[in-house]
């Protein structure tokens, strides 16, 4: 073979995986929360409370981060098509916007129960916020 | 002592009294859309935090930045680190006022057009934003508000790369709903 047929060949190569790999990142969906290690495990009460002392450094700690969060649930929420569970804290608690794949578990889950979820956390406005959020055990 | 009762007693009642009047939600969705050539730009936040005084008018809501769910996970990443850096500005607000709050009704069952008037934050910079887009319902007793407006973002100093200036727009509609609670 020519040597600028070879040449042209590796040019060609190297644009069309440039292009397989620029067309799979654009398309990328979110990272599913069951295939994410937990960055930290917290309690809702003590994760509040250090976004309530220090709001910045637990912005730093803990935002874009999956993390898991034991706590007492509140209460149960359907809004707008979304599920949510929200878990006790001494003044403010943790939302948690559920997976759609977490809605059929919510259905033996309530207020008063004891539970762990998983889900990226957001930062705080009256609570603490996790979103893509999956129910760790019942 | 019984000063001291009648006292505490009466601040008691003046907060339950200023509660009742705040309606409040923890779960307003907030979303944006933008219309371009190159690709249509649209995300939701379904944690945002509103609060309405029925007696002023007063309206404020809250949402974290982080919180926008894209389609595409690249672009909430270039959203969340080149557009609206987030981890400089996580929160966006606004705090107005229903311009004729006397034109709502909370107690009958009815759909209000609300003008609102108010200032936005975002990206560190405030500004006066007015919209005519917006409706408070009150449907068997619940208070349900929408508010619709548009915003460019070169006034909040969110700079577009040269590179796809021209193919992304440069207005924004953001779009408010909210379900209210008393508080």
């Amino acid at each position: 073979m020519k040597k600028w047929i070879k040449w042209w060949l590796f040019v060609v190569i190297f644009l069309l995986l440039g292009i397989a790999y620029g067309w799979k990142e654009y398309n990328r969906t979110q990272k599913s929360t069951f295939d994410i290690d937990v960055f930290a495990s917290t309690t809702a009460t003590s994760l509040v409370k250090e976004f309530e002392v220090d709001e910045t450094s637990a912005n730093k700690k803990y935002n874009d981060k999956v993390i898991s969060v034991k706590g007492i649930i509140q209460s149960i929420e359907l809004t707008d098509s979304t599920q949510r569970i929200i878990l006790k804290g001494e003044t403010g608690g943790v939302i948690g916007e559920l997976e759609k794949s977490e809605r059929k578990k919510t259905a033996v889950l309530k207020a008063g129960d004891s539970l762990i979820l998983k889900g990226v956390c957001t930062g705080f406005l009256m609570d603490v916020i996790l979103v893509r959020t999956i129910i760790v055990n019942q | 002592m019984k000063k001291v009762y009648l006292i505490a007693i009466g601040i008691i009642l003046v907060f339950i009294c200023n509660a009742q009047n705040r309606l409040i939600t923890k779960a307003a969705t907030i979303s944006f859309y933008s219309k371009a050539p190159m690709e249509n730009i649209e995300a939701t936040n379904k944690s945002g935090i509103s609060v309405i005084d029925k007696n002023t008018g007063q309206l404020e809501f809250s949402v974290l930045l982080k919180g926008f769910n894209f389609e595409r996970a690249l672009m909430q990443e270039h959203f969340n680190e080149n557009y609206v850096e987030s981890d400089q500005f996580p929160k966006a607000g606004f705090k107005g006022k229903i311009t004729d709050q006397t034109k709502v009704n909370f107690a009958k069952d009815a759909i209000y057009n609300v003008p609102i008037t108010g200032i936005l934050t975002l990206h560190g910079v405030s500004k006066e934003i007015t919209t005519t887009a917006a409706t408070i319902t009150i449907r068997n007793g619940i208070t349900e508000g929408e508010a619709a407006f548009n915003i460019n973002v070169a006034d909040f100093n969110i700079k577009i790369p040269s590179i796809v200036k021209d193919k992304i727009a440069k207005t924004v509609k953001i779009t408010v709903k909210a379900t209210y609670q008393t508080l």
